[in-house]
This record gives structure tokens, C-alpha cells and sequence, in this order.
């Protein structure tokens, strides 16, 4: 079709089509009758309606906070930084779910003690009955986000059905998705309600106790997801957090994107540090220098103390700007500004997406080499796996791309995926979520073959 | 970022892009009322999802991946679908002096109509819209060697049905006058 001239039918083709004048007058009132639409699909959502529940379209910008493990020398050689600690998958409780003793099903599920009472409480709180932990995964339950923090250990946040209603919950496995156990979520919504729903849409643990649910909330978790604590900070939306730690340390550092309320400079880094054990504490604003990330959501990845971003400043220079506890920020020219969810960390190395394809830096984002990215590959999402091999997206399959060697296209079932984010835990097992219909994917040989996780 | 402000911005985007999503939906189902329902449709999916959508930078791509994969599944439901009964808007206007262009071009439009929708999504994307065969693999959700062997199919079944009007302009020519 693209690869021959047109010939004089394709020409007439395209005369008709633009010859039809497919113009459609914009009604005066469109605006008003969209949001009254949505108004309705929201009522019917909740419950409101005995029509039953409409589909829920649900897309997650994401990446997890991949800590690739078992190649801390290459990753400490060439990144400065050191890898963050492997997570075995004994370390994780046994049975993080037990500590949550509340009632099935209803919005009481959790007792007021283990969810202290934000300043302002979250609408669908008082409204939405959630899943209790250690439940069945029901089969309805439509993965938005994931995180991993070994090959075997990972958790998703999705939505299920409650009812009429579509209600916030998070899984959990231990084995590498064989068996999931529901665990508590936080009361708190994946899409906005009214004006003071404080939806979540994102999901990270570092550990088998420490994670993060956030978007318009920030809710932490210290004991694996039992309990849930809004904890409204930093504040503002956030837009990405991830967190890492050096290998065998107690304690790391989270990382978040925050886009302030009122939006008037920018966004910002946030850092707050973590110990398995005492849980998350206080967020500090991170000085990022004279130029700052400007008015587009910069993308983060972390790797050990250091937490590296993708963005462009005020004056729309594009930048990787370097942030290391307790060490001054450093800034390189970045190779382009990616699309959101194409910045990842591989094993030794940085991966974005550039219009001319799949780009990777060794050295800490200072300087960048392109692949032998495919010329009819429109890279989307890229997922590092080290310093060579890296996973884009072409349609709905996923490729296997290198700076050695032709790409291979790899094998997986979907024929019709939007992958919006591919990562691994390590050489060899990987993550990947599509959206529309919404799936979660999972590779076990770097990339070659993907299949569909089953809850 | 509060609702109010998020509200904000979406309804600044619907208003900029309305016009021509309302373009382009005509383009995919060959109907303007069908293009502002498919548009409203659209909108309103992503005006409940506009948190998560916004969040991930590409706002126009998400409402019009919706739009082409609606647009495919109500076609499904609505399979006993007559498009090519429908009389084209402007059928006419061009009116004497152009009556064999405007029968041909008349004729070629309903049978772009009367493919299947996967099909002339495939046209309409590569012809109207000018998009390649990756751009229009990732925003159908397919691979490209799908891509190609719809726009194949579709491409031979156009040249088809056009060789045979041509055959047969003698008769029916005339009409737009």
C-alpha cells in the first residue's frame, strides 16, 4: 500500500474522499450535551441506573519502577548508581492479606482505625462498598496499572465490579501470576465522580510492605496493602512515583512527579524515604535547578538512590535531569521528548522512544545511541531489558529491538492490543499492559513470547 | 489538580478538536449524524476518563482510537446496516457538466461506504487521513501485516466494483443532474 506509487485508482480515491466535503457543523450546545452524557454513563456506573454497568475504559500512562537485579556490577559501572536490592519472593508475608479483619464487601469493610480520616475524605469513600482483602479474584476485575518488585511477586490495581457499581481493587501474587489473592485497596476511586473525588490510577510497591496508589490522591501503604493511608502529600496530582533502594539496604527513596495545585510553575520532584518496616516518611520538594521541567509532565524512572527524568524545561529544551539523594542535579541534552510510558530502565542503561526509534544511554542519560529500530516501527512504549535489548511496541505486537541485531517480532495472542507500557523485573520477565480492551501481559524469556494474565 | 480546572481543560480541547473529529467520524461511517453520535460517544468516554487520558499526553489519539474501534463494534451490532442505500448529502450539487465524474465519484463513495468497517476505516485512515500503515496498525490496534491485507482486500474489491460501473456509466449517466 505505502511501499509503491499510487497508481491513478488510488489517486481518484483519494480525490473522492476529499472531494466529499465531510465537513459537520459542531452543534452550538455540543459541549453541554457531553457533559450531560457523561453525567448519565457516570449515574449508570454507580448504580443509578438498573441498565447495568457500561464498560469502563481505563488506561493507566505507567511504568513500574523496574529494579532489574542479578547485574548490579554492569548497572553500578555504567549508571554511577547502584542497582536496587532483588525482593525475594519468600521475602514477601506470607499473608499480608491476614492483618485485614474487616467485613466482606460493603464500604465498612475497613475499620476507621486503619484508615485515618483525610482532611478532605474522598466522595466515593462513603459511598462505594470495596472488595475485601483475601477475597477471590472475581473474573470481572480489569487490570489499570502494575507493579512488580521481583520476578514472581507483583500486584495490579483494576477495577471490578461491587454490585452495580465499579469499585477500586488491587491483586496480588506471589508466584508469578499462578494464584492471586485480593488484597485491601485504598477508598478511593479510578475515575473522577464529582469535584471532590480524588480518583487513583496508579499502583507501585518497592517492596513486599511499602507501596504507593496515587493520581489525585497519594495513599501509602506500609504492611503490603493491607492498610491504606491518604496521605495527601505532596500536593497536587501526582503524575508518576517510583522508588528504589541499593542492593541490600532496609531503606530507599520514592521519587514523584507532582504537578502543583495551583499549576502556575511547572512541575516538580518529590523524594521521601522508606524503610521496610517504618513505612514512608515526609516528602521534600527536590531542587532541580535554574531550569525546571516546564508545562509537560516529564517521565521518571529510578535506579538505586538516583532518579533520572525525561522532560523539557520552560523554554522547551528537551532535558534528562539527573536527581541523587543528597547529591546536586545534574542535567544532559536529551535525545527528544518521548511519549508518555516510553522512558524505562533497563539492566546498565536508560531506554526512551525518539521518532527515529528505540534510543539508549549507558552512562546515565549523558549521551544516546539509537537502535536498529525497524523504519515502519512507530515506537510508542518501550520497555528496557539492558543495554542492548529493548521491547517496543508495532501495533498490537510487541518487538524485540537491539543495538546488535535485527529486531524479532515476538509472539503473543492479541490481535488487537494498544500497549500502553512494557517493563521488565529482569532479563527475562517482563510486564506489559494494553488498553481497550484493558490486559495485563507477562514474558518469562526476555520479550520473545507474551501471554495474557488470567485473575 | 482540582475537577473544576480539570474540566477546564478538557472542555478547551472537545472545542478545538470537535471539528475535526467530527471530520473524521464522518469520514468512518459515511453518515454526519452518525459522526456527531460517534463523536458524542467519544467525548463522553473520555471526558469520565480524562484524568488517566491527559495523563498520558496524547488526549486526540485516545478519543479518535475510540472512535475507530466504537465505530467498528457498532457496525457489528449493526450489521443489517443499508449505508449504500443512503443518498450521499451532496449528491448533485456539482450538478451539469460534471455528470460522469459525479456518477463515478457517487459511485465510488457508496461502495467506500458499503465496506466492511475495518476495511474502510483501513481506506479512509490511509487515503483521507494520509497515515501510514504503522500509524494506522497502532491506532486500530492491529499489526501492519493486517493492515495491508485489508487495505488489499478492500483496494481490490473498490477496483472491482469500479471497473464494473465504468462498463455500465452508459445507461445509468445522468444522475446528479
Amino acid at each position: 500500500m505505502t511501499q509503491q506509487p499510487p497508481d491513478e485508482f488510488e489517486r481518484r480515491l483519494r480525490d473522492v474522499l476529499h472531494s466529499r466535503g465531510l465537513s459537520v457543523p459542531v452543534p452550538p450546545d455540543a459541549i453541554d450535551r457531553i457533559h450531560a452524557g457523561a453525567r448519565r454513563r457516570q449515574q449508570r456506573r454507580n448504580g443509578a441506573s438498573a441498565l447495568g454497568a457500561v464498560a469502563v475504559i481505563a488506561i493507566a500512562a505507567v511504568a513500574i519502577g523496574v529494579r532489574p537485579h542479578g547485574h548490579g556490577s554492569n548497572v553500578a559501572g555504567s549508571l554511577h548508581t547502584a542497582t536496587p536490592a532483588p525482593i525475594a519472593s519468600s521475602a514477601a508475608p506470607s499473608s499480608p492479606v491476614a492483618v485485614q479483619t474487616s467485613a466482606p464487601t460493603v464500604a465498612s469493610s475497613a475499620p476507621s482505625s486503619q484508615v485515618p480520616s483525610p482532611t478532605t475524605p474522598p466522595a466515593a469513600a462513603a459511598t462505594t462498598p470495596y472488595p475485601s482483602a483475601g477475597s477471590a479474584v472475581p473474573a470481572d476485575f480489569t487490570p489499570i496499572s502494575v507493579t512488580a518488585v521481583n520476578d514472581k511477586t507483583y500486584w495490579a490495581l483494576g477495577t471490578q465490579q461491587c454490585g452495580n457499581v465499579s469499585c477500586t481493587a488491587i491483586v496480588n501474587t506471589t508466584d508469578g501470576g499462578a494464584h492471586f489473592t485480593e488484597v485491601a485497596a485504598p477508598h478511593a476511586a479510578t475515575i473522577s465522580i464529582n469535584d471532590t473525588t480524588r480518583p487513583v490510577f496508579n499502583l507501585r510497591f518497592a517492596d513486599s510492605s511499602n507501596g504507593w496508589a496515587y493520581g489525585d490522591a497519594l495513599w501509602t501503604t506500609a504492611d503490603g496493602g493491607a492498610t491504606w493511608v491518604d496521605t495527601s502529600l505532596p500536593a497536587g496530582s501526582v503524575k508518576d512515583l517510583e522508588a528504589a533502594r541499593n542492593p541490600g539496604a532496609v531503606a530507599g527513596t520514592a521519587w514523584a512527579i507532582v504537578q502543583p495545585v495551583p499549576f502556575t510553575s511547572g512541575y516538580q520532584l518529590w523524594e521521601a524515604p522508606y524503610a521496610t518496616g517504618s513505612g514512608t516518611g515526609a516528602w521534600q520538594r527536590v531542587d532541580l535547578g535554574a531550569d525546571p521541567p516546564g508545562d509537560t509532565a516529564p517521565s521518571l524512572v529510578v535506579k538505586g538512590p538516583t532518579a533520572y527524568l525525561l522532560g523539557a524545561d520552560a523554554k522547551k529544551a528537551e532535558r534528562v535531569y539527573v536527581a541523587s539523594v543528597g547529591v546536586a542535579t545534574t542535567m544532559f541534552a536529551a535525545p527528544c521528548i518521548p511519549t508518555a510510558g516510553a522512558f524505562s530502565a533497563g539492566i546498565g542503561s536508560l531506554w526512551t522512544a525518539c521518532p527515529s526509534g528505540a534510543t539508549v544511554s549507558t552512562d546515565g542519560g549523558a549521551t544516546w545511541h539509537a537502535t536498529s529500530t525497524p523504519s515502519q516501527i512507530t515506537v510508542g512504549v518501550v520497555g528496557g531489558i539492558d543495554a542492548t535489548t529493548a521491547v517496543v511496541n508495532q501495533g498490537s505486537n510487541l518487538v524485540v529491538v537491539s543495538t546488535t541485531g535485527k529486531s524479532k517480532t515476538a509472539s503473543i495472542s492479541s490481535k488487537s492490543a494498544n500497549f500502553s507500557f512494557v517493563g521488565f523485573t529482569d532479563a527475562k520477565v517482563g510486564y506489559a499492559l494494553s488498553q481497550a480492551p484493558n490486559q495485563l501481559w507477562r514474558t518469562t524469556d526476555g520479550g520473545m513470547s507474551w501471554s495474557a494474565v488470567t485473575f | 489538580m482540582v475537577d473544576e480546572e480539570r474540566r477546564q481543560v478538557f472542555d478547551e480541547f472537545a472545542r478545538a478538536r470537535m471539528p475535526e473529529l467530527l471530520r473524521f467520524g464522518h469520514a468512518l461511517t459515511g453518515s454526519p449524524h452518525a459522526a456527531a453520535d460517534l463523536v458524542q460517544d467519544a467525548l463522553e468516554r473520555t471526558m469520565l476518563a480524562w484524568a488517566r487520558v491527559e495523563n498520558q499526553g496524547d488526549p486526540e489519539g485516545y478519543v479518535r482510537r475510540i472512535m475507530v474501534n466504537r465505530n467498528i463494534s457498532i457496525w457489528r451490532r449493526h450489521r443489517r446496516e443499508t449505508l449504500v442505500l443512503d443518498v450521499p448529502e451532496d449528491a448533485g450539487r456539482r450538478g451539469a457538466g460534471h455528470a460522469e465524474p459525479v456518477h463515478r465519484d457517487l459511485a465510488l463513495w457508496d461502495r467506500i461506504r458499503a465496506l466492511p468497517p475495518r476495511q474502510r476505516t483501513v481506506i479512509v485512515l490511509r487515503y483521507y487521513e494520509d497515515m501510514s500503515e504503522a500509524q494506522i496498525a497502532a491506532l486500530m490496534g492491529s499489526s501492519v501485516g493486517t493492515v495491508k491485507s485489508q487495505a488489499s482486500r478492500a483496494l481490490a474489491s473498490l477496483r472491482r466494483d469500479a471497473y464494473q460501473f465504468a462498463e455500465s456509466d452508459g445507461p445509468t449517466e445522468g444522475v446528479g443532474r
